[in-house]
């Protein structure tokens, strides 16, 4: 009877000591956090967030582009569908998804800005690593405030349940973080990581001085500081280190990436990474691939889902200037698919496809023609790098706050180095003396054909005041008829239901 | 006396045998009240002197012998049968040389008082209970054909609510008492003392069940601990008998088919609604529908249902040794058990098949008695499955009947020969699920083995010290394959895709306990002291290739090696408690049970790892009492009450109170600049996830009282009323997406109380050759939210909203007014973004002026108000007769289903959407139907709330036994039985989808249905052999 007692009581010991188990599969918080390695890794992952489902891997491209008047959408899936007519339901996917992807860039950007500092490390890395992570968090508030207004803020780590209610701040909140972010990165990051020494040395593709300043003054443009932000494109364009590159269709391919145009871009591949596509907002998987899905999802009916078009004002546009050598701007080849007998899609033949008669016309910037026969080939496998900045953008941009500032004039010269890389005659020639009004609608022109397909024409409408003047609203119903269901107030996206339901005191954007 | 075999054993038989020179004779022979024999009866000689015991059995002439007793001392003997009441002859004086003969007759039992109930570790009569116990008659619970124990339960005990698909193989939800935890409601089972931790009723034989008994409150489970919370059902198996081998055959063969098709549009209609819908919205009619283009489709017309339903098979056969000599038995059993899909496709079609073999042993020597059993399963289950980019449209239920009739079910122009949708041509997305589970191959595989081993010692009289040793591995291998093929517009796939997983996970359970019996007069005091530890690991290896190229090879290095990848993971749980037990009795008439655990858990930080939880019950036997003379036709009368805790944490994740370094949200760099695809990955490491560090135990509070009442010898009738209250329900709720985290972190995040009455009665009576049984029971449930979280904010699920004040999974949406007639009415009317005439037209339920989402409200209770179950059971001569009836009332269901085929868009439709309005058609509730829906008349709405009451013939038996006369000339076959059975034969409903008895998630979106499997309608055979 004692030694089943005494059984009993070793048994009960060794149980109890038992009790700790501790996860085989992943290191705790606590342990990190300590090494150069610990912060380059963290701040890598903050990038991660750009090739998310709600981010730029689809859907950010699909709520950018079809909103404007350069593109439409005829997808069977509503989420998609009912995009570009701010028909947008408040606890749909295209509400959440950007949202989700965001918000998680975010609370990566907030662990790097609060725990690297106080990692013993290199300084000149360590001053690299926060400008990134600055840029980063910058960038992604751009998003949140361009996209959904106003939005909770939150920019330190939730040490407890307590602290998942962030409050609700205004859009003019936002956009004052967001200059400051970028502010900070500016000072902090490097002009290349060609010279740099560490483990970051030549690793191309991330933030650097340029991106931090053209963003920077992109912010102050959107808040209409047209004087800081005229400084900060001016430091971008004396940098040096950024031309347009000649042929304009290389900005779009994946043959000419990371390319002297390029001022910061989204890094995809086919070849790295896993091979599983991460769909919605999971969790990061080992097996998770780099692909992004705008290729399959833009791309023309027959060879891809064909879920976003472009519009046929958009065609109509690029036919009203011919080259000064008197051929079709090149850039129309660049952008779309078109009802014209040389034209091949993926190798077809466009009319054979598509008939004579059809005019429908499709996406082809960012499209893989001409390296496969079909985009379902590769499925959801897209490597094509999404050009945030480009260089031709600091150049109109900057063009736009001359013209802002009353220096028309002075605007010419970078319009005309945009014009010139595709063969267009000299603006100072064709239309000279232009006043400061006419000069905005030249700008809108340049920059609806430049940018075309690449998300950045309804910021342009919105900042511009045109939805809310009846004659440019009437234009661009025209234009497009999926304005004609816009409403005061669907300029931004609505609040996710799912955030409203869980965060107690935001508020629904008004117009939904 | 129907479950007593076992304990009568162990009980009666004593513990030692003298060696004896004097030997004699004794047979007998054991017959009914009718004079017929009875077989197989189970006797039991003991010698009151030496406590020597000896077993034996009746044969089929109801005779049996026991050859050359030890002729000194006095002997009982004990006659016990399954279903008649024991009898014990005693006071018998042997003489040697000489033959004694018996002739014993049995009466059948009427009443389930003297039953025996296992209780935690020891096994009392029902009449000493004093916690809440239901008992499911096995026998009615063995004619419902099912791989699945707890499907069987469905309707057979009160406070038990079962909810299951038909698809072969799927998992039921099984709820005591309402739903008492937001993560597995389910119940523990323990199968011979044996807690299964996994999936228990699921890859166990019914066929070997003894008896079921359903443990409710926390005096009742309490000790089985933390598993406890959500109830324990208790299953003991058939164990061998002292005697001969006995061989017993039990099989049925049947077919099933899907009872109820759904009215949807044929391709004429269709092609009108989808063209009214493109017209709406501005949009060129989809070439296909459009009567006026050369792609316009008018031969091929598709009704889906009618080719993809068919009739599946399901069999069951099973066979049993089992027998054993004085103090050694032994069974075992070999089963095997096979479903095929009511759903047509080849080689992928969903279907479930099973081999079990189970062996048991127990013997003793002395003080020393042991125990073993094995079982081992071996499982293949195709499952329903999806192509792995596409995985979460709808179920096969839903794509099933939104495939348009234009498209026709085989295509050989197609890769893989199966028809889809064109693009261009017809614009919508369906998939060909005939096609696809022809081409998909999904299944899963389990290789279950479960042992146990137990060692009990009586080193003092009354005092015993019992050791069980469990240990349950679970192999299981994942496969998917998805090859090359074309299902048409959206469903192409150009790559094959493979990923094999295979998983370990096992259970090592230690139980210790110590238990101490004591008589004094009228006092009876037992005690129970114990301690547990288990183990719980999980692991799983995953591969994943694809670039496969026909002819396929299902073996990974045969597609492109680049793609390969492999995953791997493991998850390690512990747990330990310590528990005692008093039972008192005092004269029969006042009986207490206390009980007390203290349990610790490795899934809580340090600071919360305990937990300790106990309970206390008392009954009081009325008819025992001397001042108190109840009416003569009151046999019998209880009055019984039970209030304690217990504690939960058991919810799916082992390390959620830290918070984890997430190493896969990696990026990648370009090495050159101005280049091409030259990117390398560049490691990314950080936390995505948030944790709760101050996560705990979960409470559950029960107290019940109850009377048990037995009339006129033959009518048992038991009333309860229980409230039970679960605090600190571990549970995800919502939390801001502006948080950033990939994970809803686990918190204590709400409190539920569930309370409800309970009726359960039994009747038996014999009138010549007429025999009646009746087992009827009903209950009600009431479920209330006390707290959520610490915001107390509400939970959302799919149309349903869980709040303080509610029931978890209210259905919830907008309430419709009717239709926009015309212009004027939509400008009369609160302003809702986007509608036109035509629309449906939304109340202003806060009267604000304009329809937002504040705009709802509540549109129904999804947990059914009462359940009931009625079995009824007839037998005249060689004939039987059964009927079970089962169903609920009170609740609504969300028809999922029957909104997305009224959605009004490229899909098909409900032939409802037929009646759309019109400028001309002013007179319907159907809206217009228009692409995009920019009104959301597909909303949440009180449109798709259907009542969800049913009743329902679940099941229907007539059997024929043959009369043993007519079996002895055989010299084989010493009992046969056969009969013919229905199951699922006739129900009584308004709700129009395919069947009330949905599956859902059980919890917030409990009352959504979403194309649920419709459980199928059976007609089987089957034969019962003894040899």
């Amino acid at each position: 009877m004692k030694r089943v007692l005494i059984l009993c009581l070793v048994l009960c010991f060794g149980c109890t000591k038992q009790l700790t188990q501790t996860n085989p599969n992943q290191q705790t918080a606590e342990t990190f956090w300590k090494t150069a390695t610990d912060a380059l890794d963290a701040v890598n992952s903050v990038y991660g967030s750009l090739m998310l489902d709600g981010s730029y891997m689809r859907f950010t491209h699909v709520i950018i582009n079809t909103r404007g008047d350069d593109a439409t959408s005829n997808s069977p899936w509503d989420q998609i569908y009912n995009c570009g007519k701010f028909a947008e339901n408040v606890d749909g996917f295209a509400a959440s998804a950007p949202f989700t992807a965001y918000y998680q860039g975010v609370f990566r950007a907030n662990q790097v800005i609060e725990q690297v500092p106080a990692i013993d490390m290199d300084t000149a890395l360590k001053d690299r690593v926060l400008g990134q992570a600055y840029f980063l968090r910058g960038l992604y508030y751009f998003h949140l405030a361009d996209i959904y207004q106003n939005v909770p803020m939150p920019l330190t780590i939730a040490q407890s349940s307590a602290d998942y209610y962030a409050h609700q701040v205004s859009q003019d909140s936002v956009w004052m973080q967001v200059i400051s972010d970028f502010t900070k990165a500016a000072t902090l990051l490097p002009v290349s990581y060609a010279n740099v020494t560490g483990a970051d040395a030549n690793q191309f593709g991330r933030a650097t001085k340029g991106a931090a300043l053209a963003y920077l003054g992109k912010t102050l443009l959107f808040t209409r500081q047209f004087d800081a932000a005229a400084t900060q494109f001016k430091a971008v364009i004396d940098l040096g280190v950024y031309s347009l590159v000649p042929n304009y269709h290389d900005n779009f391919t994946e043959q000419d990436e990371n390319n002297s145009e390029s001022i910061f871009e989204v890094q995809f591949s086919r070849s790295v990474g896993g091979t599983t596509q991460g769909w919605g907002p999971g969790d990061p998987q080992s097996d998770w691939a780099k692909y992004e899905a705008r290729a399959i999802t833009f791309g023309p009916r027959n060879f891809a889902y064909c879920d976003v078009q472009p519009t046929k004002a958009l065609y109509y546009d690029f036919l009203l200037e011919p080259t000064a050598g008197g051929q079709v701007d090149p850039r129309l080849y660049a952008t779309m698919f078109y009802n014209t007998p040389t034209m091949t899609v993926y190798g077809a033949s466009f009319q054979a496809t598509y008939g004579t008669a059809d005019s429908e016309v499709f996406c082809r910037k960012y499209e893989n023609d001409g390296f496969v026969n079909a985009e379902f080939t590769w499925q959801f496998a897209s490597g094509i790098n999404s050009r945030l900045m480009r260089y031709a953008d600091v150049l109109l941009m900057y063009a736009e706050c001359l013209n802002e500032q009353g220096s028309t004039a002075a605007a010419y010269p970078y319009i005309q180095q945009v014009r010139a890389r595709v063969g267009l005659a000299d603006l100072a020639t064709v239309r000279p003396n232009m006043t400061q009004d006419q000069m905005r609608d030249q700008l809108a022109h340049e920059r609806f054909l430049e940018f075309g397909l690449e998300g950045k024409r309804f910021d342009d409408i919105r900042r511009w005041g045109w939805l809310q003047d009846p004659t440019k609203l009437a234009w661009l119903q025209a234009r497009d008829p999926e304005f004609k269901t816009y409403t005061p107030g669907r300029e931004y996206m609505p609040i996710p239901l799912a955030e409203i339901e869980a965060n107690p005191g935001v508020l629904q954007n008004k117009g939904w | 006396m129907k479950k007593g075999w076992l304990c009568l054993l162990l009980t009666l038989a004593a513990l030692t045998a003298g060696a004896q020179e004097k030997l004699t004779d004794v047979k007998g022979i054991v017959q009914n009240e009718k004079g017929e024999a009875l077989p197989g009866v189970s006797v039991i000689a003991r010698n009151t002197r030496n406590n020597f015991s000896a077993g034996a059995q009746t044969d089929a002439e109801g005779v049996f012998v026991f050859p050359k007793l030890p002729s000194s001392g006095e002997y009982n003997f004990t006659f016990t049968n399954v279903g008649y009441e024991a009898q014990t002859l005693s006071g018998y004086h042997l003489k040697p040389g000489t033959t004694v003969s018996l002739v014993v007759k049995l009466s059948q039992t009427m009443t389930s008082l003297n039953d025996i109930v296992v209780v935690g570790y020891v096994a009392v009569k029902k009449k000493d209970l004093t916690g809440s116990v239901g008992i499911a008659n096995p026998d009615d619970v063995k004619k419902n054909a099912t791989y699945d124990v707890a499907r069987s339960l469905q309707g057979q005990v009160a406070g038990v609510t079962v909810q299951g698909s038909g698809e072969p193989g799927g998992f039921v939800n099984i709820k005591i008492r309402g739903v008492s935890s937001l993560n597995d409601n389910n119940p523990l089972f323990v199968i011979d003392g044996v807690p299964i931790i996994n999936e228990a009723p699921y890859d166990f034989p019914i066929d070997d069940i003894e008896s079921i008994q359903v443990l409710k409150d926390a005096s009742a489970g309490a000790i089985y601990g933390s598993r406890a919370a959500a109830g324990v059902i208790i299953i003991t198996t058939k164990k061998g008998k002292s005697g001969p081998l006995q061989l017993h055959y039990n099989g049925y063969f049947g077919s099933q088919n899907i009872p109820k098709k759904l009215p949807l549009t044929d391709r004429a209609q269709y092609q009108k609604i989808t063209d009214a819908a493109e017209t709406n919205a501005g949009l060129p009619l989809a070439p296909a529908n459009d009567p006026s283009s050369p792609d316009y489709i008018s031969t091929t017309n598709t009704n889906w249902q009618d080719a993809a339903f068919k009739t599946g098979i399901i069999q069951n056969h099973d066979v049993n040794f089992s027998g054993g000599g004085l103090n050694t038995t032994y069974n075992v059993s070999l089963n095997y058990f096979d479903q095929t899909a009511t759903v047509r496709g080849g080689p992928g079609e969903p279907k479930y098949n099973r081999y079990n073999f189970n062996a048991d042993v127990e013997s003793k020597a002395g003080i020393l008695s042991f125990g073993a059993r094995a079982s081992y399963t071996q499982s293949h289950k195709q499952d329903l499955t999806y192509p792995h980019l596409h995985p979460n449209i709808g179920n096969e239920i839903v794509d099933l009947d939104r495939a348009i009739p234009t498209v026709p079910v085989y295509d050989t122009s197609r890769l893989g020969g199966f028809g889809g949708t064109n693009q261009i041509t017809q614009k919508a997305i369906v998939l060909n699920i005939v096609g696809m589970n022809n081409l998909l191959d999904n299944y899963s595989n389990r290789n279950r083995f479960l042992g146990n081993a137990w060692a009990a010692i009586e080193p003092l009289r009354n005092l015993r010290y019992k050791m069980n040793l469990v240990y349950d591995w679970t192999d299981t291998r994942d496969f998917f394959f998805e090859p090359q093929y074309d299902l048409g517009w959206y469903y192409l796939n150009t790559i094959a895709y493979m990923t094999d997983t295979r998983g370990t996970q096992y259970t090592g359970l230690l139980e210790n306990t110590l238990s101490y019996h004591l008589e004094a007069g009228r006092h009876t005091l037992d005690l129970l002291a114990g301690q547990t530890f288990e183990k719980d690991d999980q692991q799983f290896l995953e591969g994943i290739e694809s670039g496969f190229n026909p002819p396929y090879f299902y073996s990974f290095g045969t597609g492109d090696p680049t793609t390969a990848s492999v995953q791997s993971g493991e998850q390690t749980a512990t747990q330990t408690g310590y528990l005692g037990r008093l039972n008192y009795d005092y004269d029969q008439r006042y009986l207490v049970t206390v009980n007390f655990r203290r349990d610790g858990s490795s899934k809580f930080s340090p600071l919360n790892r305990w937990g300790n939880f106990s309970s206390v019950a008392g009954a009081w036997n009325i008819s025992n009492e001397k001042f108190i003379h109840l009416p003569k036709f009151i046999d019998f009368a209880k009055l019984r009450g039970g209030y304690g805790t217990t504690g939960n944490q058991n919810f799916p994740s082992d390390y959620a109170f830290t918070a984890y370094i997430n190493s896969n949200a990696n990026y990648l760099f370009a090495t050159v600049p101005n280049a091409g695809p030259d990117q390398a990955l560049a490691p990314g490491s950080i936390q995505t996830q948030v944790a709760d560090p101050t996560i705990k135990w979960e409470t559950k509070v029960t107290s019940s009282v109850a009377l048990d009442l037995t009339f006129f010898k033959s009518l048992d009738f038991t009333a309860e009323y229980f409230v039970n209250t679960s605090k600190d329900l571990i549970a995800q709720p919502p939390i801001p997406l502006s948080v950033g985290a990939t994970n809803t972190p686990y918190v204590n995040a709400a409190s539920l109380r569930n309370s409800g009455l309970e009726f359960t009665l039994g009747y038996k009576k014999r009138i010549g050759a007429v025999s009646l049984g009746i087992n009827a029971n009903a209950h009600t449930l009431h479920n209330k939210v006390l707290k959520l979280g610490g915001t107390n904010d509400p939970i959302y699920g799919a149309e349903s909203k869980t709040e303080v004040g509610h029931e978890v999974g209210e259905i919830y949406g907008y309430v419709t007014e009717g239709i926009f007639q015309n212009a004027s009415d939509i400008a009369k009317h609160a302003t809702q973004p986007n509608s036109a005439p035509g629309d449906l037209k939304f109340k202003d339920i806060n009267g604000d002026g304009v329809i937002d989402a504040n705009d709802q409200q509540y549109l129904g209770s999804a947990i059914p108000k009462l359940y009931y179950g009625l079995n009824v059971n007839l037998g005249w001569k060689s004939f039987d007769f059964s009927i079970f009836f089962q169903g609920n009332e009170g609740n609504k269901i969300v028809n999922g289903l029957y909104q997305t085929l009224m959605a009004g868009q490229y899909t098909n439709h409900y032939i409802d959407e037929l009646n759309y309005w019109t400028p001309a058609n002013t007179n319907t509730n159907v809206p217009r139907p228009i692409i995009g829906d920019p009104n959301g008349n597909d909303r949440a709405s009180n449109r798709w709330v259907q009542s969800g009451g049913y009743a329902r013939l679940q099941n229907a038996q007539l059997g024929y036994t043959v009369p043993s006369g007519a079996l002895t000339r055989t010299r084989i076959i010493k009992a046969a039985r056969i009969y013919l059975s229905g199951q699922n034969l006739w129900t009584l409903t308004k709700y129009q989808g395919y069947d009330p008895d949905i599956i859902s998630d059980g919890l917030f979106s409990r009352g959504f249905d979403y194309g649920s499997f419709p459980n199928p309608r059976t007609v089987m055979v089957g034969v019962q052999v003894g040899f």
